[in-house]
């Protein structure tokens, strides 16, 4: 296992020094959309660890962004210090969250999904309606973040470095939170409420800790958007945006860490290529796109990845050629989930 | 180390226009400009006809030769569409990939809420963002936001116009508004208003509704018990419109119908909504009914559809909605402000844009006299009151 462990501690690390250098020489357009990706992947983490981790489908995430994005850019437009904004960006829409997941929670399945729909669904009209918050329908503009002088940076790059740590930040924690007791109790939750009662695991809680601990993320991610984008809107909150980031999730890889990664390139590249390819013809290339993805690698990019370099290993440790692949190939990034209980995580929970 | 490499970003394409010679985008021969649009989703429609008014009227002026600027040079435009699906990131994503991609400007995007998310950067980084096509108040305050300019009337002048038609008809009316639940609702609700006010018309009821609505039956139910003789229809959703007359007369309302100008399209409201049933069909307008067969006759609009044909062949004759003639139409201001344009610079195509004075653009309505000079208000802000009589419109002075 040593090529393999020091596999896991290289490859973080050498992602990371290149995602420190890239922007030096990018164009500003390049690290806005690489800033972009940040910002998604945070949201499409917390998705990850409500749906993927926990086995929970949540269509709800983009209005806990959304109402992340509003605090943020409520926050910017009346002096608060950058860390209050912050801390209140996740804050209010983890709070919301666990709110709406107390009674919700007592549903499954589909039920639960369509409960949650009902958030971007409310979401919409609120944000138009309180104006006076939100900025109503044509959103709330701000002008911060701007690199401070003597750094030699411009404000993109500044910007996308912020991004970067915060991301980095969560993502950490996230992998911490899922390699522990929570994550052990999410794993249970998933694949069998019934053992996980009978272990004396309260699957009701560990469900609202996840929806919180997603809705937490999601406001996170709002709190970075502004920082991108500098604008928040009701188009934010959308249902669409929501569905966009599932399909994603889907395609970067149920319960991986990296999946999330994949998920926020994808959302933010592939209608980049779409457009590319025909302005006018968008959508029918995202769809095709997620069908051949899923066709090939159906537990999403992550999962073929680590199936991929796995084989590769395997090979190299003179396993002999062609030997088969190892009997659970839908691994988990973090070493979180029992081998037992991975099984079947991300081809299972496709959204409808 | 990291923050000594962040100096020596020597290819940076942020760059602000100063009084360099020539700024990115432009050469002796050529000017590239991009136009961001939702070329996908439910708003592709008008998007997608946008860009194709556009790309008919540049095409025209290519196979011409280009256009003649104020500087003497001939240069031909080449135009590249983006998709932003409305959605506010993905249009400011458009509006820095235009930069990155070293586009002099960027032209006639529509919407509202996507242009918005691009003003501040645009105005910022000093590139022009201009000809918008949106009727929102947000994009003609050129103290406020010198880079960026609209180019219909706003939503705002078009309710005035129709209020004061109605209040001109000395008839004691009562009004029953449905309104799309954003600024654009709102400005359409706020001109009719104003514009009624101390006349015997009144707003018996109102009611708003989502664009990403499925359906509008219960807000028509709601507004059929007014009985109300006018439904004034402030929605910019195609099939919300059609939806809407559709309700009315099964309920058994049948009061005479306003459709603001971007739903006016018979094909895809009147015809489906059966708009016959009622006693009479306004909407306000600026630009020639190219559906009215004497009126495609005349050499603008003759053109204009053979333009489509020729370089827009991906909208269908049928399919050609209001925004496409908009579309072309705009793109023919912004040429006249190229050929005002003294200098290959950023700075110098705002400055001649505020020169525009036409009362000849094509497809503009006779008697529609278009002025950018006017830092507070769009170029066009005069409209006239048509009526939808036997398949076509027809400009009405007074409401018989």
């Amino acid at each position: 296992m040593n090529a393999s462990r020091a596999l896991k501690v290289a490859l973080p690390l050498g992602v990371l020094v290149v995602l420190a250098i890239v922007p030096l020489s990018a164009t500003p357009y390049t690290n806005y959309q690489l800033s972009l990706v940040g910002t998604f992947a945070v949201a499409i983490l917390g998705l990850n660890i409500v749906s993927g981790y926990a086995g929970q489908i949540s269509l709800g995430q983009s209005a806990f962004m959304g109402v992340g994005a509003y605090a943020a850019a409520f926050g910017v437009a009346h002096g608060w210090p950058v860390v209050l904004s912050f801390v209140v960006a996740a804050l209010l829409p983890a709070a919301i969250g666990a709110l709406v997941a107390i009674p919700a929670v007592r549903l499954r399945g589909n039920a639960l999904a369509v409960v949650t729909i009902i958030l971007p669904i409310i979401a919409v009209p609120l944000a138009k309606r309180y104006a006076g918050v939100t900025g109503g329908s044509e959103g709330r503009s701000v002008d911060w973040a701007h690199v401070p002088s003597g750094t030699g940076l411009e404000d993109d790059q500044w910007r996308y470095y912020l991004v970067l740590v915060v991301a980095a930040v969560l993502f950490l924690l996230g992998r911490n939170i899922l390699s522990g007791r929570i994550g052990r109790a999410f794993a249970i939750v998933r694949t069998n409420e019934a053992v996980a009662s009978a272990m004396g695991i309260s699957t009701h809680r560990y469900k609202v800790v996840a929806f919180t601990i997603a809705a937490g993320y999601g406001g996170a991610a709002g709190f970075l958007y502004v920082l991108v984008v500098q604008f928040a809107s009701p188009d934010l909150l959308n249902f669409q945006v929501t569905i966009n980031m599932l399909a994603a999730l889907v395609i970067g890889g149920f319960a991986n860490l990296w999946g999330a990664v994949i998920a926020g390139l994808f959302y933010v590249y592939v209608p980049v290529v779409a457009g590319a390819v025909d302005p006018s013809r968008t959508n029918i290339f995202y769809g095709a796109v997620v069908l051949v993805v899923l066709f090939i690698v159906p537990g999403g990019v992550s999962g073929g990845i680590v199936r991929l370099v796995r084989a590769l290993l395997a090979r190299l440790r003179g396993r002999g050629p062609a030997s088969p692949a190892p009997p659970r190939p839908r691994a988990s990034g973090p070493e979180s989930t029992p081998p037992s209980l991975r099984a079947g995580a991300g081809s299972r929970k496709e959204p409808q | 180390m990291l923050l000594a490499a962040g100096c020596g970003r020597s290819n940076s394409s942020s760059s602000s226009s100063g009084g360099s010679s020539s700024d990115p985008g432009i050469t002796d021969t050529t000017l590239d400009i991009g136009q961001s649009d939702p070329l996908t989703g439910p708003t592709a429609a008008p998007g997608s006809c946008n860009l194709a008014g556009w790309q008919a009227y540049v095409g025209h002026v290519n196979a011409q030769g280009g256009v003649k600027f104020g500087d003497g040079k001939t240069r031909k435009i080449n135009l590249k569409g983006y998709d932003d699906g409305y959605d506010p990131a993905r249009a400011l994503a458009n509006f820095r990939q235009i930069v990155a991609e070293n586009k002099f400007a960027e032209v006639g995007s529509l919407g509202t809420p996507t242009n918005l998310a691009a003003m501040p950067q645009a105005n910022a980084q000093k590139i022009p963002q201009v000809m918008l096509s949106s009727g929102s108040t947000a994009f003609v305050n050129q103290t406020k936001n010198p880079w960026t300019t609209g180019w219909p009337p706003t939503y705002l002048d078009e309710g005035t116009n129709f209020g004061k038609f109605l209040a001109a008809s000395g008839k004691t009316l009562t009004v029953a508004v449905l309104a799309q639940n954003d600024q654009l609702g709102l400005d359409y609700t706020k001109g009719l208003e104003d514009a009624i006010q101390g006349s015997q018309v009144k707003v018996v009821a109102k009611a708003t509704y989502e664009p990403t609505d499925a359906t509008v039956d219960s807000q028509i139910s709601n507004l059929a018990q007014s009985k109300a003789d006018i439904f004034y229809g402030a929605i910019s959703v195609l099939k919300l419109a059609a939806a809407s007359l559709t309700k009315a007369q099964q309920l058994g309302w049948k009061p005479s119908i306003f459709l603001a100008s971007l739903s006016s399209n018979p094909a895809q409201v009147i015809v489906p909504g059966n708009g016959t049933a009622y006693p009479a069909i306004w909407s306000t307008t600026y630009i020639k009914d190219w559906r009215n067969p004497d009126v495609a006759k005349q050499s603008d609009v003759a053109q204009f559809l053979q333009d489509m044909q020729t370089y827009a062949s991906n909208i269908a004759q049928k399919d050609i909605i209001n925004n496409c003639l908009w579309g072309y139409s705009a793109a023919a201001t912004f040429v006249r402000a190229l050929q005002a344009m003294k200098s290959p610079t950023r700075q110098a195509l705002m400055d001649a844009i505020h020169t525009v004075k036409a009362n000849d653009i094509p497809l503009l309505l006779p008697g529609i006299t278009l002025d950018a000079s006017s830092k507070t208000t769009a170029p066009i802000t005069t409209l006239k009151i048509q009526q939808y009589i036997n398949g076509a419109y027809t400009t009405v002075d007074t409401m018989k």
